[in-house]
């Protein structure tokens, strides 16, 4: 069943927990990796995704079809990613981050990445460990060693409340 | 669970990617898995405004970080460098050390350079050291508040794998200019910003330019910087306060996006242009725009927009119709009739009217409003009795924005006016939706919201003068509601009830608005 000229293909993508999703091919194919299976004839069923959860994959697949909905326009889609990304959790985003380098989507990879490193600017170490579920395995000795050695990069740290 | 430590070596260096060094430094404390990323990520982001000891030991850490890296043969793909110098001792080291770091980074496969310089003192000493211009592997270069001249290009070489330039607040004349550009064939990215002594910029020999912009250059007098460049290669041109050199019937076959904002330009000889590949238009504040009728060859245009504080003439040749057009016009009663000003409007948004267009009106001057009325009567008369049969037919707006808070912020004042206005936007055209900005808990924005509610739904202005205009469109708008948009978890219009907006509370990237069905428009 070869799909017809001018009719939008749907793509079906399964999650590791067995959730599926429909999704357009023209908004599905920002991930390097799903267009690779396209192109290798993989998608006439449905495409497993054997790392991503079904949570992270919703996302994803939100992020996929509102910014392909944007025409060539970096400053809009831009605004998007920073919208898409302001009310995502430390776990979502770590998630979106394995994900986005899994199915190969550069943009939401350096959209991720420069967030999470934003969140963490100027923040202790004892509050990113935190956000991040971060485990400590330094004894305080070597943790102290690490610290005096670096000593330069502790200044204007917000402080550490309880920790 | 700790996920973001067991990632891979690779997503963890991208994410240092976005840290400066201080930053990235600091992540070796997380844990003992973190302990050792920071030492071989591919770029080094160093600037001395969080540093708090002084320049030599700054700079020192700089050179050991280099030096780490050359003796353990790792790569440098990008060193950013952000310095402030104090006094010119600390100028002379910075030049001593780059002749001795280029070299290695040159060595270690640098190809993106960013040097800023942060200074008080008197900004012609300040000149860069001629080893920059040796650095063979470069392929992107971002200087910044140095003086660029003789001296600095004695050992220029011909840099034939840089493809990105980039010169902010730097001092530079034009034949200087002119080698740099000569040396660097290749060059696809140009972006220029408030370089003084540079009066013109020809860049008409770079037949590999995509990306050209240039911002704010001014020559000393204050006049806009010419600016000459080569059409056919141009992906993207954006130019913020410059002269663009336009020669008639000139091929702009590969532009994609055209960016205008305070631009002088040729516009007769823009008319006679050819954009075949233009997808995105914006024209902001041209003032010389203002008594020409502007056609715009571009049969693929996707996305204009416009904004200005007078309403323009601007045709497009284009049969699509799945384009959009963002008219952004204030309202000023400066000379002219504001009934002129409404059927120029309507002019404009008859030539767009193939497109998708939003509208939105900055009403910057209220006008008294015996006269808004008088001139609601003038503007009846044209439209009905135009003599041109549907002339001036009220053209179909996508989404209509009025934003009546830019001089006056009494209310007041804005709400008795409201209906007035709305009769003159309906007589020129018929918005699908009105969009209204709030703010969770403004009582004003409540106001305007319950204002504009009473207008449309119920058909009142609490005015009799008022009422009979309202009957000129009343008869055409079938439906009313009023709508809302979340931003999160699922980003679409849904109706809400008046009565629950009063006790609403969202978030900030919430939408509202006034959806309105008239008879004829599907």
């Amino acid at each position: 069943m070869a799909a017809e000229t001018g009719t939008p293909t749907t793509l079906t993508l399964k999650s590791n927990d067995d959730e599926l999703f429909s999704v357009a091919e023209s908004a599905a194919i920002l991930s390097v990796t799903i267009r690779n299976m396209v192109e290798d004839g993989c998608a006439g069923g449905v495409i497993p995704l054997d790392n991503v959860d079904g949570k992270t994959l919703a996302s994803v697949i939100t992020y996929m079809n509102g910014i392909s909905a944007i025409p060539a326009d970096e400053e809009k889609k831009k605004s998007y990613r920073d919208k898409f990304l302001s009310d995502k959790d430390f776990e979502t985003l770590a998630d979106m981050v394995l994900a986005a380098n899994y199915l190969n989507m550069s943009c939401l990879m350096d959209a991720v990445s420069a967030k999470i490193a934003q969140v963490m600017e100027k923040k202790s170490v004892g509050w990113v460990r935190r956000k991040f579920g971060i485990e400590n395995d330094y004894t305080p000795e070597e943790e102290a060693a690490v610290k005096e050695e670096h000593k330069w990069t502790f200044e204007g740290v917000e402080t550490d409340d309880d920790n | 669970m700790d996920i973001l430590s067991e990632l891979p070596k690779e997503i963890l260096h991208k994410i240092l990617y976005f840290m400066s060094q201080k930053e990235a430094v600091r992540t070796s404390v997380l844990s003992k898995s973190w302990r050792n990323i920071w030492c071989t990520r591919p770029n080094l982001d160093f600037s001395d405004a969080t540093f708090k000891g002084n320049k030599q030991d700054f700079l020192s850490l700089v050179t050991r970080c280099l030096q780490r890296y050359y003796d353990q043969r790792l790569c440098v793909d990008e060193f950013h460098l952000r310095l402030t110098l104090v006094d010119y001792l600390d100028y002379e080291s910075l030049v001593s050390l780059l002749e001795k770091w280029i070299p290695l980074l040159t060595n270690m496969g640098l190809k993106k350079f960013c040097l800023s310089l942060n200074s008080e003192l008197y900004s012609t000493y300040l000149r860069l050291p001629s080893v920059v211009f040796g650095a063979e592997s470069l392929q992107d270069l971002h200087l910044e508040n140095f003086v660029l001249d003789q001296k600095t290009i004695e050992r220029i070489v011909l840099l034939k794998n840089l493809r990105s330039l980039r010169l902010r607040r730097d001092w530079i004349e034009d034949e200087i200019f002119q080698k740099i550009i000569g040396s660097c064939p290749l060059i696809e990215t140009l972006d220029i910003e408030r370089c003084a002594r540079l009066r013109t910029i020809t860049v008409s020999d770079l037949h590999h330019l995509k990306y050209f912009s240039s911002s704010d250059m001014y020559d000393s007098i204050g006049e806009l910087c010419p600016i000459e460049i080569h059409p056919p290669s141009l992906e993207t041109i954006r130019i913020r306060f410059g002269n663009l050199r336009l020669h008639k019937g000139a091929d702009f076959r590969n532009l994609n996006e055209l960016y205008l904002l305070g631009a002088n330009l040729s516009w007769d000889h823009m008319s006679s242009c050819k954009f075949p590949s233009l997808k995105r238009l914006r024209i902001d504040t041209c003032d010389e725009l203002k008594e020409t009728e502007l056609f715009i060859d571009a049969p693929n245009i996707l996305d204009f927009e416009y904004d200005g504080d007078f309403v323009p003439s601007i045709s497009f040749a284009t049969t699509l119709n799945k384009w959009c057009s963002d008219i952004n016009v204030a309202y000023m009663r400066l000379n002219g009739a504001p009934s002129l000003w409404f059927l120029k409007l309507n002019e404009q948004l008859t030539s767009l009217i193939q497109s998708e267009i939003s509208l939105t009106i900055d009403l910057f001057h209220m006008n008294d409003i015996e006269e808004v009325i008088r001139e609601n009567i003038n503007l009846v008369r044209y439209i009905s009795g135009g003599g041109g049969g549907n002339k001036h037919a009220a053209v179909a707006v996508e989404t209509l924005s009025l934003h009546c808070n830019s001089l006056m912020n009494l209310s007041l004042l804005h709400l008795s006016h409201m209906s007035s206005i709305l009769s003159s936007v309906f007589s020129v055209c018929r918005p699908r939706n009105i969009n209204v900005d709030f703010c969770i808990g403004s009582k004003e924005d409540r106001d305007r919201i319950e204002c504009l509610w009473k207008i449309l739904r119920e058909r009142e202005s609490g005015r009799d003068e008022d009422d009979r205009f309202i009957q000129l469109w009343s008869q055409d708008l079938e439906e009313v509601s009023f709508e809302i948009k979340r931003w999160y978890p699922v980003e679409e219009w849904r109706l809400i009830p008046l009565s629950d907006f009063s006790n609403y509370r969202g978030k900030g990237y919430d939408r509202i608005r006034f959806a309105l069905q008239w008879r004829g428009l599907p």
